[in-house]
C-alpha cells in the first residue's frame, strides 16, 4: 500500500456526524466568546481613562499651562467640554474615540488620531522584531540548558541571561548604545532611519523578554522529562532528537506562550522605553514626548490605542494557547 | 536525564554569593541612608572649573564628576535614596492593601471574593508604565503619586498568595479549635493566620521591591519621576545619555549602582524562596 492513502478516510470524519465542525480548529463559540470579552476589556479601559480623567477633579486646570489665566482655562474646559454634566461628557469621549473626531493635537495640524496612527507601524515592528528575538534567544538558550551535551552549554548562557533579568531595559539601550554605535561604530544610535536603526532597540526588546522564556521553558522542560510518554516514546524506538523536539518541547510550549500574553503588559511598558532611549518614532515616545508637551488629545489616544493593543495581544496568545493544547478549547 | 548534580562545593559557592548580595545591599542601604556623612561632597555643588573628569583619575573625585562638575560618588550616594524610599513605601503600600483584603477573602469567600479577585485581575492587566504616565500628566509629577501608582499595581500579588494560603489552613485544626475556643477573628488572624503568612510575604515583598525599583528608575528615566537637579539613579542615567560620547561615566555609572541593587535584591529573593521550597517557581 502507498504512504499516500494512510490517515483518516473521508468516510470516517463523515461518519461521526455531519454537523461537526471538522474544519475550524477552534469552536465558533468558543471564538465568539473570547472575542465578546476582548470587546468588554477594550470598553472597560475607554472607561478606566475617562474616570480617571474626570477623578482629577478639574482636568482643564491640570492641561493648562502653569502661568495660564482664568480665560485661557475657560478656553480649555470649553474646548474638550469639561463644563458638561459627567454623563454627556462620556458618551462624547466615547463616540470621539469611536469615530475619531478627537479634536486635533495641540502642536500639529493633524488630528489626534492621525498622529497616533502614524506611528503605529514603526511600533508594531520594533515589538514583532523584539518578541521574535526574544522568543529565540529564550528559548534556544532554554532549551540548551536542559538538553546540551556538555555542562558548560547547559549552565553558563542560562546564568548570562539571568543577569539581565535584573537589568533595566533603558540600561540594557545605553550599554548597547555605547559598545555597538559609539566604541564599535557599527549601528546608528538613534532614529529610524534605515534598517540597521532596528536592530539595537529590538535586540533591547528581546534581551528583556528572553530571561523569562528561557527559566519558565526550562523548568516546563524539566517537568516533562520525567513524563510517561517519553518512556513509551523510547520504548518505540523514537530518536533522542525526534522525543526531545516533537514530543517534549511540543508538551512545553503551553506555560510559555501563557507567560508571554501575562507579560503583554510590561512587554508594551517596554517598548515605550526602548524606543525613548532609541528615539525610535514609534507610538511610546510619541507618548512620552506628549505627555510632558501636556497634548492631551494625543495622550488619552495613545493610551486607548496602548490599551487595544494589549487587549489584541491577550487575545492572539489566548487563541495560540487553544491551538497548542486542545484540552483548553472548550 | 539530565538532572543537576547538586554537590556540597556548589551550594557552597550559593552561599557565597547570598552573603556578597546581602553585604552590597547592606552597603547601598547604608550609603542612601547616611549620605550626608557619606558622600564627600553636596550632591548639588557645581565646580564648574572640573567638569566631566574622567573616573578613578584623581582622589579627589574618585568616580569622576558630571557635565556641571559635580562630584560623581557623592550624586551615586544620594541618587540611591529617591528609589529605595519609593520602594521601600510602595511595597508597604501594596502589603497594607493586599494582605487585609487577601485575608478576608479567603477566610469568607463568596461575593466579596469574586469582586476584589475580579479587580485584581483588572489591576495585574492593565500596562502598568502607561497607567502611571496618563496619571502623571494629569496630576503632575509627584514621588508619592508614583508610590501610589506602583502600589496599585503591586497589590494582587500579594492579595493572591495570602488568600490561596488562608484558604488552604482554614479547615485545619488549630484554627477551627481557636474558633471554637472562642477567639475572635481578630485574635485568629494575628495568632493563627499571619504568622503562617509572614513566610510567604518575605517571597512577595522581595520580589516585588524589585520591580518597585525598576519601575521608579524608567518613569525617572522619562523624565515622570525625579526630576533633575535631584540626583536620582534613573534620571542621571537620563541626563548622562547626551554625552554618552565624551563622558560614558555620567550614565553607565548610575546604571551600575541601580543593576547592583537589583541584582542583589534578586539573590535575596531566590534564596529566601528557595529556603521556603517553593523551589524559585514563579509566582
Amino acid at each position: 500500500m502507498p504512504p499516500s492513502t494512510s490517515g483518516p478516510t473521508p468516510a470516517n470524519t463523515a461518519s461521526t456526524g455531519a454537523f461537526r465542525s471538522a474544519r475550524l480548529p477552534i469552536g465558533p463559540r468558543v471564538l465568539g466568546h473570547r472575542l465578546l470579552a476582548a470587546a468588554f476589556a477594550v470598553w472597560a479601559a475607554v472607561t478606566i481613562v475617562f474616570v480617571m480623567i474626570t477623578a482629577t477633579g478639574d482636568p482643564a486646570l491640570a492641561l493648562a499651562p502653569e502661568d495660564a489665566s482664568a480665560a485661557q482655562v475657560e478656553q480649555i474646559r470649553a474646548r474638550y467640554g469639561f463644563d458638561q454634566p459627567i454623563p454627556v461628557q462620556y458618551v462624547r469621549f466615547v463616540v470621539d474615540l469611536a469615530t475619531g473626531g478627537f479634536p486635533s493635537s495641540l502642536y500639529s495640524r493633524q488630528t489626534a488620531a492621525q498622529v497616533v496612527l502614524g506611528t503605529l507601524p514603526n511600533t508594531l515592528l520594533l515589538g514583532g522584531a523584539g518578541i521574535a528575538i526574544g522568543v529565540l534567544l529564550g528559548g534556544t538558550v532554554g532549551y540548551l540548558s536542559v538538553f546540551a551535551r556538555f555542562r558548560v552549554v547547559r549552565e553558563v548562557p542560562i546564568s548570562v541571561l539571568m543577569v539581565f533579568q535584573s537589568i533595566p531595559a533603558f540600561l540594557t539601550g545605553i550599554l548597547l548604545i555605547l559598545l555597538f554605535s559609539l566604541q564599535l561604530r557599527w549601528l546608528p544610535t538613534s532614529g529610524a532611519r534605515s534598517w540597521w536603526s532596528l536592530i539595537l532597540p529590538a535586540v533591547t526588546v528581546g534581551l528583556s523578554l528572553a530571561p523569562a522564556i528561557a527559566r519558565l521553558l526550562r523548568s516546563a522542560l524539566m517537568e516533562q522529562i520525567t513524563a510517561d510518554y517519553v518512556n513509551t516514546a523510547r520504548a518505540k524506538g523514537l530518536t533522542r532528537r525526534r522525543i526531545r523536539l516533537h514530543h517534549i518541547l511540543g508538551n512545553s510550549l503551553v506555560p510559555v506562550v501563557t507567560l508571554v500574553g501575562l507579560q503583554a503588559g510590561s512587554l508594551l511598558s517596554g517598548i515605550v522605553v526602548v524606543e525613548t532611549v532609541f528615539a525610535w518614532p514609534g507610538l511610546g515616545s510619541q507618548l512620552v514626548k506628549s505627555v510632558n508637551l501636556h497634548d492631551y488629545p494625543v495622550v488619552v489616544t495613545a493610551v486607548i490605542v496602548v490599551a487595544i493593543a494589549y487587549v489584541l495581544l491577550s487575545l492572539l496568545v489566548d487563541l495560540l494557547v487553544m491551538l497548542l493544547n486542545p484540552r483548553s478549547r472548550y | 536525564m539530565n538532572l543537576p548534580k547538586s554537590t556540597m562545593r556548589r551550594r557552597d559557592l550559593g552561599k557565597v554569593g547570598e552573603w556578597a548580595a546581602i553585604a552590597m545591599l547592606s552597603a547601598l542601604v547604608i550609603g542612601a541612608v547616611f549620605a550626608p556623612f557619606v558622600a564627600p561632597y553636596d550632591p548639588l555643588a557645581q565646580d564648574l572649573t572640573n567638569i566631566m573628569q574622567p573616573p578613578f583619575a584623581s582622589m579627589a573625585h574618585p568616580l569622576g564628576t558630571d557635565f556641571l562638575g559635580r562630584d560623581m560618588l557623592s550624586r551615586i550616594i544620594y541618587g540611591a535614596q529617591p528609589p529605595m524610599v519609593v520602594g521601600a513605601f510602595a511595597v508597604l503600600l501594596a502589603l497594607v492593601i493586599g494582605v487585609p483584603l487577601g485575608i478576608m477573602s479567603g477566610w469568607r469567600g463568596g461575593w466579596p471574593d469574586m469582586a476584589i479577585g475580579r479587580l485584581a485581575d483588572i489591576q495585574m492587566s492593565i500596562p502598568g508604565l502607561v497607567l502611571a504616565l496618563l496619571v502623571l500628566a494629569m496630576l503632575g509629577k509627584h514621588l508619592s503619586l508614583v508610590v501610589l501608582i506602583i502600589a496599585l499595581e503591586s497589590w494582587p500579588l500579594h492579595y493572591r498568595v495570602v488568600r490561596a494560603y488562608v484558604q488552604s489552613v482554614r479547615g485545619n485544626g488549630y484554627v477551627e479549635a481557636a474558633s471554637l475556643a472562642g477567639v475572635g477573628p481578630v485574635g485568629i488572624t494575628f495568632r493563627h493566620l499571619l504568622p503562617g503568612v509572614v513566610p510567604l510575604l518575605a517571597v512577595t515583598a522581595t520580589a516585588n521591591v524589585a520591580t518597585a525599583v525598576l519601575a521608579e528608575a524608567a518613569l525617572s528615566y522619562l523624565g515622570m519621576g525625579v526630576v533633575p537637579p535631584t540626583a536620582d539613579w534613573g534620571s542621571m542615567v537620563a541626563e548622562g545619555q547626551t554625552q554618552l560620547s565624551g563622558a560614558w561615566w555620567i550614565s553607565v555609572l548610575p546604571g551600575f549602582a541601580l543593576i547592583a541593587l537589583l541584582l542583589s535584591v534578586q539573590v535575596i529573593g531566590n534564596a529566601i524562596s528557595a529556603r521556603q521550597s517553593l523551589g524559585g517557581r514563579d509566582l
